[in-house]
């Protein structure tokens, strides 16, 4: 009786609870019939996903110049009259909010406001400011959506450009290429998916360093591919002398005998990995000279690239070779333009960096777009931050130096589904976004998504966990999108 | 507790943990077929849980707990169970393509939560002692639930905006895609209709204007024309709406609906491209501003959905060569691209192999390949692409006809191959083309237009410019022990260098013309300039070669240089120039000393030079040598002055340079040299530093 009293009071009994569990349970293998590959163990989601997008892309390629450094927005694309009227005031502090400073100019008794040195005008439907120094930019402005409204957290030049090109301001995770690579994998089977090219300007330079360009955790199959501006675009990529293609056919098949029986002992995928980079490298050796051939472009190509552009090692030369790269399928030809850290003299500094990229750049997109590549090739443009609309060290009406600026600064974008515009607003002194931020994440979600992947679902598993590029956050910014 | 009611509990406990799996696991479900026609059930299924919870709600909201009896528990679990089976319909249902995540979201977990809300109400209720605050709580709980997750799914359904629209202005959403747009029909008209025509009809015609037909529009009214696609201000009908709004004759009138900013744009736009009434909006530019206002106005672009099926993944994987690369569009889509790599490996035969997947191939890229007029009848069976590249393929365009069996073709590029412009009109009859690439073809020159096809003719300029880059030295010594060949160079095909050795300005005319048999040998400073025509002249390349005839035994310190610069020995004989930075370790630097440097020769020489190559880098304070002095003898101790040169110093800030100052004199048996240089002992008065020391750096001693 009292038994009873208490599974009436409960209404429950260990039936009826096995039922309830039972049901539960049906309803979860119910679901698992939905999921294909739930219970084959192997196949991973990685394996699973990896190698096509995950929707329609607007865009099959990226190239993006990197201006490393940072460029000063303020002189260039974000244009501030008012900075020219309270030129040499001082920034309120209702402007700054308490702002962290580098070590560079936190010790500054004042912060003179710097009105840029340079005219500006408005260009194209869009009505957007360019500075006098980018004319050829301003040619193509059409083409371009300028996002004025980025902004970062890192405040110092290796944590910033680190963030921007992995997600994450420590070095160890795969830089952007490296997860498109993973995700989309290689156009075209001779090339790396993801090669990168150096040039360096006359202005202050920062370091660029080969962990920019790693694989991270991912297969070193991602990894970025240096060329360099030397004869060997690749370095070891040719024949030692004596050795010719079917000995180094017969080397190879051999090697990779040997490490398959290794793989087989050992099952570790770098192996695996290793012999697909021979094999690469292999088809390389004749892909390489045709695609870095520079010399057979027409004369009307080198004229519109500017008159360095056959000069190896050039920031044109790069831009040239980056489209042939892509035109030949990499998925992510990814360019650093040193030089642009003006902390001092750079209104004379960033008119020489102009000169060396402002052409080139332009052409870049013209170039695509008369081929019929534009459509689907993403072009970005942009440093790790900005710079300050306060003068670092003396000022003077045609001289002075800007510091990091991490909290608004400009990038352009262009082709690959890119809606062209002006997206985003700065307040009058250029200090703080007063509409549409987009932070890094964003950015990257909103690239990944034009090459049609789901940022929240290209993941890999490492240490335990999932990693993203985006890491936890991270919105598409769906108003930038054609 | 009768036994379909516990079948019935326990589907609903079923049901709703199915609903939790599907949620963690949403990303990877795959629904088959049969179970779509399920999720499509949703929208019947759904109006159960509607009236059921909404009849539970109501009766539950009876303060007296006796009355609610069995019955209302039956009620629950009712309410509970299709709620629950609802909700996993909607789910399948949501896998479906063409949800927006985000109104979606709204929909989902309001419904996800009531079904899982009224299961544990439907355990919890009879177990507890419930206050009527709870119930009532619960009763409004499941009201506010039911009413979100309906009125949130008709959205989904209907359009966000279905519920108000009856009193809501009317905006027009033409169902239309851009590719097929017209802009009068599709954009101008609907603004005319829903902001004009009310007054400007054909019983009404006030100003005598009509808006309705394309003549009456072309006609105009009382007033004249409405617009003229030349005038700043594109005439009456943009001039009548810019108006400020208390003019009589701004339009729309005062008080009544006004037009927004989006419209006025379209309408300006499409005036100022002529005023077009068969204006195709897929004919515009992508970048233009009437085609994004479009875009935006037509609901964005939509992804196409493709009714092909999908190609045998086997044949897929087989048709993937070296340099055929066949991708799937995207996961879950028919659609296939195909591009072609490494022009050597090409042969016309793979491109026939890909009759196999004809249906599926959406976007082929030939570029670069050496494809044949002949190719293009392959091409043209492959019936459902959209995007074809054939750019700087060996086509000569005689059968571009063919590619007209291509129903779908968007977007063709022909730049760089050898098609005419009569060749290229035929384009004008392909049904759905958007888009041609000309550029570089013998077509492009002929500023060709073809009706609603853009054309892309790209970068041609033979007027502009540029200047020519610097010529390239390749010798890397420029301290020569003998006769070397001049190694010059420029990256730009088809240029001329032009060079002197005598120090003077080289020009077009009189210079000779570097042939790469160029012999220097001795002392001499070149100066070159690219030259080609079309361009401007590079600047000036400037070089000095130094000739080493003997090598000193070693040299003596007599003033040690700057503490910053080790006085080592072999640094200013070993023939290696400093760059210039004088920083690098090639360099030493003398200041507040003089550079008096005591040279033994091997062998008693006859000696008629000596030259110190210096730096000059006159912001870091670094000048040319105020006194430059050469001694000359058989022993340390009886020297004499050979000869003494005060070089020429700069009279304002240069960027850096490399120079050499060589001190001559009539020939001389010596065994010892001496060189002496004295820095500059004040700077000039234009120098920041005036008045200061001046630097000399030095990296080579060379004796002739």
């Amino acid at each position: 009786m009292e038994k009873e009293h208490l599974e009436s009071h409960l209404s429950i009994n260990r039936r009826r609870f096995l039922t309830s569990l039972g049901m539960g349970l049906g309803g979860v293998a119910l679901g698992s019939l939905l999921v294909p590959d739930m219970f084959s163990g192997g196949v991973d989601e990685e394996t699973v996903m990896a190698g096509l997008p995950h929707f329609a892309p607007r865009a099959k390629r990226i190239i993006y110049l990197f201006q490393n450094g940072a460029p000063s927005q303020l002189d260039l694309f974000d244009y501030k009259p008012m900075l020219e009227t309270m030129h040499g005031q001082d920034l309120p502090a209702s402007i700054r909010m308490g702002q962290r400073l580098t070590g560079m100019t936190a010790n500054q008794a004042r912060f003179p406001l710097a009105g840029s040195y340079f005219k500006f005008n408005q260009y194209g439907q869009a009505r957007a400011w360019i500075s006098e120094l980018m004319p050829h930019t301003a040619r193509v402005v059409d083409d371009l959506c300028f996002v004025k409204s980025m902004y970062t957290e890192a405040i110092n030049h290796d944590p910033a450009l680190t963030f921007f090109q992995t997600g994450a301001q420590v070095g160890n995770r795969p830089s952007m290429g490296a997860w498109l690579s993973y995700g989309l994998g290689s156009e075209n089977k001779n090339l790396p998916a993801f090669c990168v090219l150096l040039s360096k300007g006359k202005g202050n330079g920062q370091g660029v360093y080969s962990k920019l360009w790693t694989n991270g955790f991912l297969d070193s199959v991602h990894q970025g591919v240096q060329f360099s501006s030397g004869d060997n675009p690749v370095l070891y990529l040719n024949n030692p002398e004596a050795i010719d293609k079917a000995d180094r056919r017969r080397m190879l098949d051999k090697l990779a005998a040997l490490n398959h029986e290794s793989y087989k002992e050992f099952g570790d995928p770098e192996i695996a990995a290793k012999i697909q980079q021979y094999e690469m490298a292999y088809r390389m050796q004749t892909a390489v000279p045709e695609v870095t051939d520079l010399s057979r472009e027409p004369e009307d190509i080198v004229k519109m690239y500017g008159p360095d552009c056959l000069t190896p090692g050039t920031y044109a030369a790069n831009c040239l070779l980056a489209r042939k790269l892509s035109e030949n399928g990499v998925r992510f030809v990814q360019l650093y333009h040193q030089g642009w850290d003006g902390h001092d003299s750079l209104p004379g500094q960033i008119k020489g960096q102009c000169l060396d990229t402002d052409q080139a750049s332009a052409a870049l997109i013209t170039d695509l777009k008369q081929r019929g590549l534009l459509d689907e090739t993403l072009v970005i443009w942009g440093g790790e931050f900005g710079r300050t609309n306060y003068c670092q060290g003396v000022l003077t009406r045609d001289n002075y130096g800007r510091d990091h600026h991490p909290r608004c600064f400009t990038i352009w974008m262009a082709g690959g589904g890119i809606k062209p515009g002006v997206y985003g607003e700065t307040d009058d002194f250029g200090y703080n976004i007063v509409n549409n931020p987009v932070h890094v994440h964003d950015f990257h979600a909103t690239v990944l998504h034009l090459m049609g992947l789901n940022h929240e679902q290209l993941t890999y598993k490492h240490l335990g966990r999932r990693y993203r590029l985006t890491d936890v956050a991270g919105n598409v910014v769906k108003d930038l999108i054609a | 507790m009768s036994r379909w009611k516990s079948f019935l509990f326990n589907i609903t406990i079923t049901l709703n943990v199915l609903l939790v799996f599907l949620l963690f696991f949403e990303s990877r479900i795959a629904i088959p077929a049969w179970l779509q026609v399920a999720g499509r059930m949703h929208p019947m299924i759904l109006h159960f849980p509607l009236v059921l919870v909404v009849m539970y709600a109501v009766l539950n909201l009876r303060t007296n707990k006796k009355e609610a009896g069995t019955n209302d528990q039956l009620l629950l679990l009712l309410a509970a169970f299709s709620a629950a089976l609802a909700a996993a319909m909607g789910f399948f249902l949501s896998r479906e393509e063409g949800y927006e995540a985000d109104v979606l979201a709204w929909h989902k977990w309001p419904g996800l939560i009531l079904s899982w809300f009224l299961l544990i109400w439907y355990v919890l209720s009879p177990r507890i002692n419930t206050s009527g605050l709870a119930r009532w709580s619960v009763s409004i709980a499941s009201l506010a639930l039911i009413f979100i997750t309906g009125h949130e799914g008709a959205g989904l359904t209907h359009g966000s905006d279905y519920l108000l629209a009856p009193i809501r202005p009317q905006q027009s959403a033409p169902a239309v895609s851009e590719e097929e747009a017209v802009v009068y029909t599709h954009l101008v008209q609907p603004i005319l209709q829903s902001k004009c025509i009310s007054c400007h009809n054909s019983s009404k015609a006030k100003g005598e204007l009509i808006m309705e037909t394309e003549a009456q529009l072309r006609k105009g009214g009382k007033s004249g024309v409405l617009w003229d696609s030349t005038a700043a201000d594109l005439g009456l009908l943009l001039r009548r709406i810019h108006l400020p709004l208390e003019d009589k004759k701004h339009m729309a009138p005062k008080g009544k609906t006004q037009l927004t900013d989006e419209e006025m744009a379209i309408l300006a736009q499409w005036i100022r491209k002529g005023a077009d009434f068969n204006l195709r909006v897929a004919s515009l530019d992508i970048s233009d501003t009437l085609r994004i206002l479009a875009r935006t106005r037509l609901g964005g672009q939509q992804n196409e959905a493709y009714t092909f099926a999908a190609a045998d993944p086997s044949v897929i994987k087989e048709l993937n060569t070296v340099n055929r690369v066949v991708t799937e569009e995207a996961l879950f889509s028919p659609a296939l691209s195909v591009s072609f790599f490494n022009s050597q490996l090409y042969k016309p035969q793979q491109l026939k192999e890909l009759s196999k997947i004809k249906e599926q191939i959406v976007s082929l890229d030939l570029a670069h390949m050496p494809v044949t007029d002949q190719d293009l009848s392959t091409i043209s069976e492959l019936s459902n692409l959209r995007k074809l590249n054939l750019s700087f393929t060996t086509i000569t365009g005689q059968s571009l006809a063919e590619l007209k069996k291509l129903k779908h073709l968007q977007n063709l590029s022909l730049s760089g191959t050898q098609v005419k412009a009569d060749q290229v009109r035929v384009l004008e009859t392909f049904p759905k083309l958007q888009t041609v690439y000309i550029w570089n073809t013998p077509a492009a020159g002929n500023s060709l237009s073809l009706k609603n096809i853009r054309i892309e003719t790209g970068f041609r300029d033979d007027t502009t410019r540029l200047k020519l880059s610097l010529p390239v030295l390749l010798n890397e010594e420029t301290v020569i022990t003998s006769a070397t060949t001049l190694q010059l160079k420029h990256y730009i095909k088809g240029v001329s260098i032009r060079y002197t050795l005598d120090g003077t300005e080289p020009d077009s005319i009189s210079s000779p013309e570097y042939k790469g048999n160029e012999v220097i040998d001795g002392n001499v400073l070149l100066r070159a300039r690219a030259y080609k025509a079309g361009w401007i002249s590079s600047d000036l390349l400037q070089a000095s070669f130094y000739k080493s005839g003997y090598r000193p035994d070693t040299v003596i310190f007599q003033q040690l240089p700057d503490p910053s610069y080790p006085p080592n020995p072999t640094l200013l004989t070993d023939l290696i120039k400093g760059e210039t930075n004088f920083k690098n370790g090639n360099w030493l630097g003398w200041r507040t000393t003089e550079a008096d440097l005591l040279l033994p020769l091997q062998k008693p020489s006859l000696i008629s030079s000596v030259t110190l190559s210096t730096l000059i880098d006159l912001g870091s304070y670094i000048f040319p040598p105020g006194v430059l002095q050469v001694w000359g003898g058989d022993e340390p101790g009886k020297l004499r002055l050979l000869g003494e040169i005060k070089p020429e110093q700069p009279n304002g800030l240069q960027p850096v340079y490399l120079r050499g100052y060589t001190c001559s004199f009539s020939p001389v048996t010596v065994k010892y040299l001496r060189v002496k240089a004295i820095p500059v002992r004040k700077l000039p008065s234009w120098h920041p530093g005036k008045g200061d020391k001046g630097w000399i750096f030095a990296d080579e001693i060379l004796i002739n």
